[in-house]
């Protein structure tokens, strides 16, 4: 098994281009800035972002994980329990604090992150197996209530 | 010949048409006839209309009508009228199609429906006119500059052209052709296309008459050869050289420079779509900057030869001269060459005493910011952060080099040595294919900076605007600068790994090149990928000649590409989808289904290949987009494609693509450079050691020579072509887009659904561009912008008369006389920033509290809406004059917002108590009025204040005044007295409750108002409610009457009312529903205003007063819960502006509807 990760382009102007980037992903990872505030705050925006130009099939249940980044400096100001109110609101969201620059929580995060894409394929693929079955019932609810969000 | 015909015709023109406008009779006559059909308003432009049938089951023979914003059609036979009317902005595509059903046709989508139109007699004309205007639209969408009539093309280029050409027509044709004569010999923007001439140019490196073009300008003379003489064999040939069917036609050389008239457009001999016609090219291409330029004058010897009869000799100021002959109608192109060198001379003679030359030719240039060259007024800053001009970086931090490549480096100089004495050197050599081939091959890096200031024609804005850098530079350093956190993040991602840019030398000057570029232009202000481009410019080049270059990159190479939406890389790849399905059709169908195609462009065009190749291998790629612009991007891209297309085949999905991609341009050498030092800024594959490895290297110059011999035939002129068409489909997506997104924001209020929504988007954005589209509204000023990206929602503005327009439409608010003034206090009242404009999401907001809220939080608005600062003294006091002037009155209110009374909260209190239960009210539908109010009284915050007598008579006189239209409810009125009497009975008891605590006796005041008040209800006073009625009524009967006696009358009689009746149902009314004990009313006896006559200082009723009231009776409640249809309200406004405005999108006209649905 091989896995791909992708960053998306910084500026805002590039995120018209979105679409194809997204597509296709079985796992979406949120990095923030524990030091930083405002990018705690855009998750929420980033998350929505990603749901609506990716549209998986399932976005209630689509895997997240969301990443406090840079927990080696001294001046942190996201606590880790707003941030872990914010992951158990948005349907259990797996939570790390890491630091890429001390190595710190890097692996175990990227096992889930790769336990939880894997599991997303099988299921994908398993959507692809019956893909009238499933469209009827309760799959078009979920969605409609993504949107409204 | 042209000239001498053209100036006949023109001479005889003005002497028949002494009041000329341009236009003949009959054009004239068309318009008139095009106003008439569809209704359309004097601004609205009509350019061409062309005879051709609409597909409609059977074809309707008719004329389709082409204007600035519409593409119409009507036909009228045996008596069925069929009318088309499409707005440009709303067309997602343009096709020539060609089926069974639709033969020879041209097809118009839009986002509803497609339209077939056919048996056209100029349809070459006819789809080039309605590309150009769909392209423009596209610019208008993306807000950029609308249309506006250029008279000065218009005289320019109708001296070539016949008289019968409507002058729009000419104009846009005139456009089209300077754009493609600026793009051909890479001018400056602003340049426009004066003329041109046959003639012969001696070409000294060979001793021969050339046949070409001379092409006139104010500030430029160009010359490309179009010669039947036979062509000269490249010097080296390819050996590699694979001959290739391709849609761009045949050329017998694999390297085919876009010098040579690929641009088609421009000589009539070569109509605009010649590609395959253009029999030989790029011989050679002359570009003379006329500030050069010291004399032109007639080259005439006795007894000259065929050869150099009618001759002209243009010498340059270094004692360079060149020699054309055989010049068609010479000493008029003499003469206008003369005028524009006196032109040039008077300005530049002009410049050197006060420094206007910049400004009038950064004025050509829309929106960029125009520097005052004065250096007195440099700032004082200037002399504390001090700094120097950068030289190329590579001098400082050399690469190193072996004797090898020292060796290779050198021969390539030499080799330039021998070409500059050839052909000359600078702005002026003569562009040959020789140039081209030596280009290919890589230019030496010593002589990158110059040939790329020549190549681009960086270097003639350079040389007209000195100072003009350093300046903007200066200005960037010491101000605020659009993006700076943008540019400062990026400054140690540019080329990191290169020592320049681990040095402040290397840093200080991209961080200045790129401020200075985001001040210069704040539609791009900072893109990601500039920075790149920049970085690597700076090793070769001077910060000043950087900038330069990247201006002409941004604005002229790359149109479009790094603007706020990067639409002009988008559009790319949609041209490059197209280009591999036709050079590569294989690799297509594979490529498509793992979805690349839409993701490898953006990175490899945006920074022209320098963030995907080991810089030192792509700035070989760049010598070659500078030199032929586009193009090279897309051959070289086609290249990279068809050189991994087995290894692509084998991909399972599009991250093994990527990656094999990006192997493979990671591994791209350069021979002339020994060591690696660069490293791939977006993607980083593999490490310089793996790269040594892998068996796909491959050198730059092999590359490149495989894109020039196997992709060689794509010309630039084709890559707009294909521009147009993809411009159409990015930006109606983007906007789809942004509708969504804006919705999608807005929606969250939940006032109103989806659909809803995007009917009222659609129609706000119809009007707005109708504004636009008939420059009433000026288009937002490009420096006003702010620097971050705004909210999707406040993408479009409404200003007060349209949301009077909707006010009126969808409120139940909006009867009687007073309508406007409750309008306007509520356009108030949203409007935060006090800019008379309200963004999507504020206007859903307000219109959301009038339409969609329950009872109580519209009764609440209601209130809110007449206490001050809405309501000020000012608007109660003055009587109700003209009602006409009413919202021209309104808007004045918004700039002299009165000073809030120290007891009434200010305008932002309002809002947020407004829109605070507004949200509470939306979490719990369906809330009882109870709940509103308690949770109103609950509220932290600060809470409604209480009304005063007048307030209220006000109140109560817009409440009548609304039902005053409706003479069927006599009930309504019966309602409003009750609930009327009963507050005004509410605010008696408070203040005799007042009273007896204060002991004060304001009895004489109550009673002077109420004395009057008896008189003049004094006819049946007793019947109470009913006659308030009748009184209500009346005003109605006799609108005359209204100003004046309506104020006193209303109010007093609702005071005499309270007066005769309110004894005996005082205790009725107490005891069914007891006012609620109010602590607010202890506060308003701190707050207690002077006396004045005639209401009552110490009366007030409070919100939760009015609320209780109201609710007692049904037919209020009705009145204040109804719930208005917005979809069918914006229906029937955007069909009310068809019919006045004609300004349709989709198809809803009435008369459509007979003929089309």
């Amino acid at each position: 098994m091989s896995g791909q990760i992708w960053d998306t382009a910084g500026q805002e102007r590039f995120q018209s281009l979105g679409v194809a980037f997204y597509r296709g992903a079985d796992c979406c990872v949120l990095v923030y800035d524990v030091t930083s505030p405002n990018t705690f705050r855009s998750l929420d925006s980033w998350r929505d972002e990603f749901l609506i130009q990716a549209s998986p099939r399932d976005p209630d249940h689509f895997p997240f994980v969301v990443l406090g980044n840079k927990v080696d400096l001294d001046n942190r100001a996201v606590p880790t329990k707003r941030a872990q109110q914010w992951c158990h609101s948005k349907n259990e969201i797996p939570y790390f604090e890491t630091s890429a620059k001390e190595a710190i929580n890097v692996e175990q995060a990227f096992q889930t992150i790769a336990k939880n894409a894997l599991a997303q394929e099988s299921e994908v693929e398993l959507y692809n197996e019956f893909p009238d079955q499933i469209r009827l019932t309760g799959d078009s609810r979920n969605k409609q209530e993504a949107c409204g969000c | 010949m042209e000239f001498v015909k053209c100036k006949m015709e023109s001479l005889v023109a003005q002497r028949s048409q002494p009041t000329d406008d341009n236009e003949t009779g009959a054009f004239k006559s068309t318009t008139e006839k095009f106003r008439r059909l569809f209704n359309a308003p004097a601004e609205e432009k009509l350019v061409n209309h062309y005879s051709c049938s609409y597909w409609k089951g059977v074809p309707r023979q008719g004329w389709l009508y082409l204007s600035i914003s519409h593409l119409s059609f009507y036909s009228f036979i045996l008596g069925r009228e069929v009318k088309v009317r499409l707005r440009w902005t709303d067309i997602v595509s343009i096709d020539k199609s060609n089926s069974l059903i639709f033969p020879d046709s041209i097809k118009i989508s839009t986002r509803q429906k497609s339209y077939y139109f056919s048996m056209f007699l100029h349809k070459k004309e006819t789809y080039e006119l309605i590309e150009q205007l769909a392209n423009i639209a596209m610019r208008q969408l993306m807000r950029e500059e609308g249309f506006s009539e250029d008279p000065e093309l218009i005289n320019k280029i109708s001296r070539n052209v016949s008289r019968k050409t409507p002058g729009l027509k000419r104009d846009l044709d005139a456009r089209a052709q300077s754009e493609a004569y600026r793009s051909n010999f890479r001018l400056p923007g602003g340049e426009k296309l004066d003329g041109r001439a046959d003639c012969t140019l001696w070409t000294p490196y060979n001793k021969q008459h050339v046949w070409g073009t001379l092409y006139i300008s104010a500030n430029f003379v160009c010359f490309e050869s179009r010669s039947a003489l036979p062509a000269p064999v490249p010097s080296r040939r390819s050996v590699r050289h694979k001959p290739r069917q391709s849609r761009y036609g045949q050329c017998p050389h694999w390297y085919e420079p876009e010098w040579g008239g690929g641009t088609g457009g421009l000589g009539r001999a070569q109509p605009p779509a010649g590609r395959s016609t253009a029999a030989v090219r790029g011989l050679v291409s002359l570009i003379i900057p006329l500030r050069e330029v010291s004399m032109a004058e007639r080259a005439d010897s006795p007894g000259c030869t065929q050869d150099l009869s009618q001759a002209l000799c243009i010498s340059m100021k270094r004692r360079q001269s060149f020699l054309f002959a055989r010049v068609a109608d010479r000493d008029f192109v003499l003469e206008r060459i003369a005028e524009f060198l006196a032109k040039l001379t008077c300005s530049t003679a002009a410049s050197a005493s006060d420094r206007v030359s910049i400004h009038s030719v950064s004025s050509n240039s829309s929106g960029f910011i125009l520097v005052d060259s004065d250096p007195g007024k440099a700032g004082p800053g200037s002399s504390a952060d001090h700094w120097e001009l950068q030289p190329p970086l590579m001098y400082q931090f050399p690469s190193p080099t072996t004797p090898e490549t020292t060796g290779r480096q050198l021969k390539k100089e030499e080799m330039w040595e021998h070409h500059f004495d050839e052909y000359g050197r600078g702005q002026t050599m003569y562009r040959t294919s020789a140039t081209g081939l030596l280009v290919l091959k890589g230019i030496p890096a010593t002589l990158r900076a110059e040939l790329w200031m020549v190549f681009s024609g960086a270097g003639h804005e350079m040389a007209t605007h000195p100072g003009y850098y350093v300046q903007l530079a200066q200005r960037a350093s010491s101000g605020r600068v659009p993006g700076a956190d943008e540019i400062e993040r990026d400054l140690h991602r540019s080329l990191p790994e290169h020592p320049a840019f681990q040095a402040s030398a290397g840093i200080d000057a991209l961080r200045r090149v790129l401020s200075a570029y985001a001040l210069r232009n704040p539609n791009i202000g900072y893109c990601q990928a500039m920075n790149i481009v920049a970085s690597v410019m700076l090793l070769y080049c001077s910060e000043e000649q950087t900038f330069w270059l990247l201006v002409a990159i941004c604005e002229r190479l790359l149109p479009d590409y790094y603007n706020t939406k990067v639409v002009g890389a988008l559009v790319d790849q949609g041209v490059l989808e197209d280009l591999i399905s036709v050079e590569l059709p294989d690799l297509y169908s594979k490529l498509e289904s793992l979805g690349v195609i839409s993701m490898i462009s953006l990175s490899w065009f945006l920074t022209i290949f320098l963030s995907v190749m080991p810089f030192e291998s792509a700035v070989n790629v760049m010598d070659c987009f500078l030199y032929d612009g586009a193009r090279t991007n897309f051959m070289v891209a086609l290249a990279v494609l068809d050189a991994n297309r087995e290894t692509l085949e084998d991909c399972r999905d599009d991250g093994e693509a990527m990656t094999v991609l990006c192997r493979y341009l990671e591994a791209v050498t350069n021979s002339d450079i020994p060591v690696r030092v660069g490293q791939s800024v977006f993607y980083t594959c593999y490490k310089p050691e793996d790269v040594k490895n892998m068996d796909t290297s491959i050198d730059v110059s092999v590359l490149i020579h495989e894109a020039y011999s196997n992709f060689g035939k794509l010309t630039n002129s084709a890559i707009e072509r294909l521009r147009l068409k993809h411009r159409l489909k990015v930006i109606q997506t983007i906007e789809d887009t942004t509708m969504n997104s804006m919705i999608r924001c807005v929606e969250a209020e939940r006032f109103f659904t989806q659909d809803e929504l995007k009917d009222l988007f659609l129609y706000i954005k119809e009007e707005y561009l109708t504004v636009q589209s008939y420059g009433r509204g000026g288009a937002p000023d490009p420096s006003e912008k702010p620097d971050s990206t705004p909210h999707h929602y406040q993408l479009y503005k409404v200003d007060y008369p349209l949301f009077h327009t909707l006010f009126h439409k969808l409120s139940n608010w909006s009867g009687g006389t007073m309508a406007d003034y409750i309008a306007s206090r509520a356009f108030k009242l949203m409007d935060s920033s006090g800019e008379g404009q309200l963004d999507l999401r504020q206007l859903s907001w307000l219109l959301g509290l009038l339409t969609r809220s329950d009872l109580p939080t519209r009764l609440r608005l209601f209130y809110c809406l007449h206490l001050p600062p809405l309501l000020d003294q000012f608007e109660m006091d003055s009587p109700l004059s003209d009602n006409t002037e009413v919202a021209s009155e309104a808007c004045e209110y918004f700039d002299a917002l009165s000073a809030p009374e120290p007891a009434s909260l200010s305008l932002s209190e309002l809002r947020e108590l407004l829109l605070a239960d507004g949200h509470r009210s939306r979490t719990v539908s369906g809330t009882s009025f109870t709940s509103g109010v308690s949770g109103a009284g609950a509220e932290d915050g600060p809470r409604v204040p209480l009304m005063n007598q007048k307030q209220f008579i006000y109140m109560w006189r817009t409440l009548y005044d609304m039902f005053s239209e409706e003479q069927s409810q006599p009930e309504i009125f019966h309602a409003i007295a009750h609930v009327g009497t009963l507050l005004l009975q509410i605010g008696e008891v408070g203040k005799k409750f007042q009273r007896e605590r204060s002991a004060s006796s304001i009895a004489a005041a109550a009673d002077s108002a109420s004395a009057p008040g008896v008189s003049a209800a004094d006819t049946d006073a007793t019947t109470g409610a009913a006659s308030a009625a009748g009184a209500a009524a009346r005003p109605e009967s006799t609108p005359e009457a209204v100003p004046v006696t309506g104020v006193t009358d209303m109010s007093l009689l609702s005071e005499a009312l309270s007066e005769s009746t309110g004894d005996e149902r005082r205790s009725e009314d107490s005891s069914d529903r007891p006012p609620p004990p109010d602590p607010g009313l202890e506060d308003q006896e701190e707050a207690t205003e002077p006396p004045e006559a005639p209401t009552d200082a110490d009366w007030a009723v409070s919100l939760e007063q009015f609320v209780a009231s109201v609710v007692t009776e049904p037919m209020l409640v009705a009145f204040f819960e109804k719930r208005s249809d917005v979809k069918a309200a914006v229906m029937s406004l955007r069909s009310v502006r068809l019919n006045r405005q004609t300004s349709l999108s989709f198809g809803t006209s009435p008369n459509e509807a007979s003929g089309l649905l």
